[in-house]
């Protein structure tokens, strides 16, 4: 397993480069003024303005020059100070983050990984459990309801649920508000009384003892937790299911019956190990989705994380921090992959990574 | 069956809960009473204002005022920066104007008469171009420095020197020196690239600018020299990119340009965040920076050590003191759906509405008022204070390119010869062809359809309203395909019999602008079936990309007003170094004209004058048609009721730009 681990994490800078490669050759599809354009709002008054940014950051230089300068930065040659470089860990600076896209990363995660952990629990817990009920209780009454349920959250869209959600508890009922916080409680959190030890609001606000905070940032996730894990439970559920029946339905399965064993036994101990392969990767694929951030859920809660920034840089055509995203999502699949890959071991010893 | 009836019921509970999202609220009373707003009363000549009915009327249905010391602002977008003199957009001036102060500001809904604010009085010269303020005393930044004439003086200097590729100071420059960029004035008549300039050159350059801006700190006085008597510098020094008044001893502190003329270009054209105010602020007005957390929110706080003292109100009737709403918040929420729930939950007290969204709110209109305060309480249980048919200062003109550049081929412009498949490079020289392009595109569709007939057309570059527009007169051109059809066939090339195809470009996402280009389609295609007008999308930086190379037939782009005054319309369109007016390369007789009349309208003093030359320019623009002049917006505001104190000044209309420190909230 260890050698596995250690090969994989080898082999990781080299999938990184290649990805750095695609990115920056997609990047290179536009013409040195179309790149320089995205710096300037309108038609520069004087005249070769444009071209100035152009020899500046060296637009027309040779594509490998110019990913090579992308790599390990730049230098300014006004004040000789070198700027940018992958390398120096910086990945740019982000017009729609209005910092670099490393901090606005830094600063966006934790809201991420709040409300994904968040959406986990029901998301992978509920799934799990509902799908084998429904499959050990094969079109049985639990069965067609957990499948009208399933249809019914895979069937609505994200926007549409989110959008009635909100319309619903908050518009009208005024219970589950969007964002992160209400407005007297972000007056507390940004104020020097209040310390940010994670930016995970219902952590910090446990940490400082501000329970009527801890509640309130609570009832700003209930939404945008629901419209998440309906979607993504939906899925879940059934893959659950199909895995299920189709390793219930194993010889082997029957052989366990015929040898005595109760059915509990048989389910817990035999069934469910070798069904959760496949929701394993799901349910993995599923959080690293999460964790780079989901664009509509975000959106339309304005959930300040990844997505909605991801959502806000691309459609002002902010191509530093699409990249810095891409990247950032190139690693976190990397990294999510390989823990998925470890977990397969965990749960059946049969499985040899080495 | 069973499975039937389980489906059924599910399906039922699903439908219950839309249905029951999409009723109409069963909302809490509001504590507050109806009668908060609006009560400013116009000017004389108004109709008087209509008392919004008060206890006896019953209490609108609605939210809850959740946020009592709070103004709380929702909105898409946000400021590129916080440094005044490196903005040049909407978002940022809604904060700068009520953190930053200048010289005079507008006297309250007046545009054309100001009141002193960090000066006590002024005085021009005969010439119209020497501006001399007498600076007040015991005014005091927000970090603490006092104000003196020299602050006045480094924050103009600093402004002129920075100054930036796109940003706002071609207008400064041009009132200063008669130029657009200070690398122009650095440059002279030298002939060398700015890069290739020496350092004399460059202090040179420097002394200038601070030749230009002189402060006497024992006088209490800063004085301006102009290059030209310049009838709009008092409207001009309302912007912050101009007034914003910065304390120089804690800027060098910070990093900024420190005065000195040796090494000014350290500081030139910098990137957006790396200038020393990209995301602080020290000022010197009612309201404070406390946080700006982007892609969140931006929070202003009262300016408890503001020194206006109470008793002594910015105009007559106006606030004095300490503002009265404590805190200010800027909340950036892209999608409506979103702004329009916290609206109605009562978590927002302003939101922005697209204009395609605006019948959605109608039926919640409780008090509506007009552009002059007037106001009808409809209430009857509804909670939205509107603000209707609001002229706003801005323009959108399809405008035509007389010189196209097909060398190398542009497949905007087909085949680049009038072969049927494509236009020659001078399509649009013809006066003609761009009458007939006047006639064909129906203006009543664009106003009716794509802005839900919250717009007028326009009749020129001058907008309605302001000097020079000529009240009374229709536009010259309106939608008739049969003149359209005439003016094709007066062309001075056989183009009616022959045909022409050409691509219109727009910037995608903006639907407004695609509509504009689909309506002139539709009417040109009409009129001959061998005219053929495809419309594409383009993302901006490729479309700016093809504009500035010279390469779109057609551009369909606005103007929004920078300054109030007919120069900063007819100038942007018109004259050939503005913003416009130089990428539509009319012919150089043509050029001439209008360069000669913008001018001589920037000279003039006397309004008489100056409405005389600026009617001319007016009809001029229509009868060459130099752009298809198409639309001015109307705009609405929407506020909850418990806003009140508010006016519309349409210098600056959309809320983004509103001086908060006169309203009130809950009073």
């Amino acid at each position: 397993m260890l050698n596995y681990i250690i090969r994989r994490l080898l082999i990781l800078p080299f999938i990184l480069v290649g990805v750095t490669m695609l990115v920056f050759a997609m990047l290179s599809m536009l013409t040195p003024y179309e790149r320089a354009s995205l710096y300037v709002s309108d038609i520069p008054k004087r005249q070769g303005a444009i071209e100035d940014i152009i020899e500046k950051y060296g637009l027309n230089d040779p594509i490998h020059i110019q990913y090579w300068h992308w790599m390990v930065g730049h230098e300014d040659k006004n004040t000789g100070e070198v700027k940018g470089g992958l390398l120096r860990g910086d990945l740019g600076f982000s017009t729609v983050g209005h910092m670099p896209v490393i901090e606005v990363i830094k600063h966006r995660l934790p809201a991420t990984a709040e409300l994904a952990l968040l959406a986990a629990i029901p998301l992978i817990g509920l799934a799990v459990w509902m799908g084998i009920q429904s499959a050990v209780h094969h079109n049985k009454l639990i069965d067609q309801v957990l499948r009208v349920l399933a249809i019914i959250g895979w069937s609505i869209p994200t926007f549409v649920l989110g959008l009635l959600l909100l319309m619903f508890f908050y518009a009208q009922l005024d219970w589950f508000p969007p964002e992160r916080l209400s407005t007297w409680a972000s007056q507390v959190v940004q104020s020097g009384e209040f310390t940010r030890y994670t930016q995970m609001n219902t952590i910090d606000s446990l940490l400082n003892l501000r329970f009527d905070i801890f509640v309130d940032s609570l009832r700003h996730l209930v939404l945008p937790v629901i419209t998440l894990s309906v979607i993504s439970w939906a899925f879940l559920l059934r893959v659950t299911r199909s895995s299920m029946l189709d390793t219930l339905r194993q010889d082997y399965m029957t052989t366990a019956r015929s040898k005595g064993l109760g059915e509990r036994t048989v389910i817990k101990g035999h069934a469910v190990p070798n069904a959760l392969i496949p929701v394993i990767t799901v349910g993995g694929m599923t959080l690293i989705g999460l964790f780079n951030g989901v664009v509509i859920t975000e959106t339309i809660f304005n959930y300040p994380g990844l997505g909605k920034f991801m959502a806000s840089s691309a459609a002002a055509l902010d191509v530093v921090s699409v990249l810095g995203m891409t990247l950032f999502s190139s690693f976190v699949l990397v990294f999510g992959n390989l823990i998925v890959d470890v977990l397969y071991g965990v749960v059946d010893p049969r499985i040899r990574l080495d | 069956m069973r499975s039937k009836l389980l489906f059924l019921l599910s399906l039922l509970i699903a439908t219950s809960m839309v249905l029951a999202a999409c009723a109409p609220a069963a909302a809490p009373v509001a504590e507050e009473p109806a009668d908060v707003v609006a009560d400013e009363a116009p000017a004389a000549e108004e109709p008087a204002a209509e008392e919004p009915a008060a206890a006896e009327e019953p209490a609108p249905s609605g939210p809850e005022m959740k946020n009592p010391d709070t103004y709380v602002y929702v909105t898409f977008g946000e400021p590129e920066t916080m440094d005044p003199a490196w903005t040049y957009e909407t978002s940022g001036s809604a904060q700068q104007n009520n953190i930053y102060e200048g010289m005079v500001w507008f006297n309250r809904e007046d545009t054309g008469s100001f009141v002193p604010i960090l000066a006590t009085d002024w005085s021009v010269n005969d010439a119209g171009d020497v501006w001399t303020f007498n600076i007040r005393e015991g005014v005091t930044f927000h970090e603490g420095g006092t104000l003196e004439p020299h602050d006045v003086a480094y924050s103009v200097q600093r402004a002129l020197l920075q100054d930036r590729i796109d940003g706002p100071h071609w207008m400064t420059h041009e009132a200063f020196f008669g130029l657009y960029t200070v690398e122009d004035l650095a440059i002279g008549d030298s002939g060398k690239e700015f890069a290739d300039l020496s350092d004399a050159e460059l202090v040179a350059a420097c002394e200038k600018v601070q030749g230009a801006v002189v402060a006497d700190d024992e006088a209490g006085t800063v004085t301006y020299n102009l290059a030209t008597a310049t009838p709009w510098f008092l409207a001009m020094l309302t912007n912050n990119f101009l007034a914003a008044t910065y304390d120089m001893e804690w800027m060098v502190e910070q990093g900024a340009w420190d005065g000195s003329c040796d090494n000014w270009v350290q500081w030139h054209d910098p990137q957006q965040e790396d200038t020393v105010l990209f995301n602080v602020a020290n000022g010197t007005g009612p309201y404070m920076l406390d946080h700006w957390t982007p892609g969140e929110e931006i929070a202003l706080v009262a300016n408890e050590n503001y020194w206006r003292a109470e008793g002594d109100p910015i105009w007559e009737g106006g606030p004095s003191g300490v503002a009265r709403i404590k805190n200010v918040l800027w909340k950036i929420v892209d999608e409506w759906g979103t702004r329009q729930a916290m609206f109605e939950a009562g978590d927002a007290d302003f939101i922005t509405v697209p204009s395609q969204y605006r019948p959605q709110l109608e039926p919640d209109y409780g008090i509506v008022c007009d552009q002059t305060g007037a106001c009808e309480d409809n209430s009857s249980g509804s909670y939205i204070q509107a603000w209707t048919d609001l002229p706003q200062l801005a323009m959108t003109p399809a405008q035509f390119n007389q010189l196209i550049d097909i060398e190398g081929g542009n497949p905007f412009a087909g085949s680049g010869a009038l072969d049927g498949n494509g236009i020659p490079a001078d399509f649009f020289q013809d006066v003609h062809v761009r009458r007939a392009f006047s006639y064909c595109f129906d203006y009543d569709a664009m106003i009716n359809d794509a802005l839900n007939g919250e717009g007028i057309q326009s009749q020129g570059p001058i907008i309605a309203g302001m000097l020079g527009y000529r009240d009374g007169e229709a536009p010259l051109h309106s939608y008739d395909p049969a003149k359209c059809e005439e003016e094709f066939k007066l062309a001075d090339t056989d183009v009616w019999e022959t045909g022409f195809y050409f691509q219109m470009a727009y910037n995608t996402g903006n639907d407004t602008r695609r509509l504009s280009a689909e309506i002139l389609k539709a009417g040109i295609e009409a009129v001959n079936p061998k005219f053929n007008i495809t419309v594409v999308g383009m993302p901006w930086p490729v479309l700016l990309n093809a504009r500035r190379a010279g390469k779109i037939p057609i551009y369909v782009g606005g103007w929004l007003e920078d300054f109030h005054d007919p120069h900063n319309w007819a100038q942007p369109f018109l004259h050939s170094q503005g913003t416009y007016g130089r990428v539509i390369n009319m012919k150089p007789e043509l050029a001439a004209e209008f360069d000669g009349l913008v001018e001589e309208g920037a000279g003039l003093t006397d309004a008489d004058e100056r409405r005389a030359v600026y009617e001319n320019i007016q009809l001029r623009a229509q009868e060459e048609a130099t752009s298809i002049w198409l639309y001015q917006p109307v705009g609405r505001n929407h506020f909850q009721q418990w806003i009140g104190d508010y006016y519309y000044n349409p210098a600056y209309p959309n809320n983004t730009y509103s001086y908060i420190y006169a309203w009130s909230k809950g009073e």
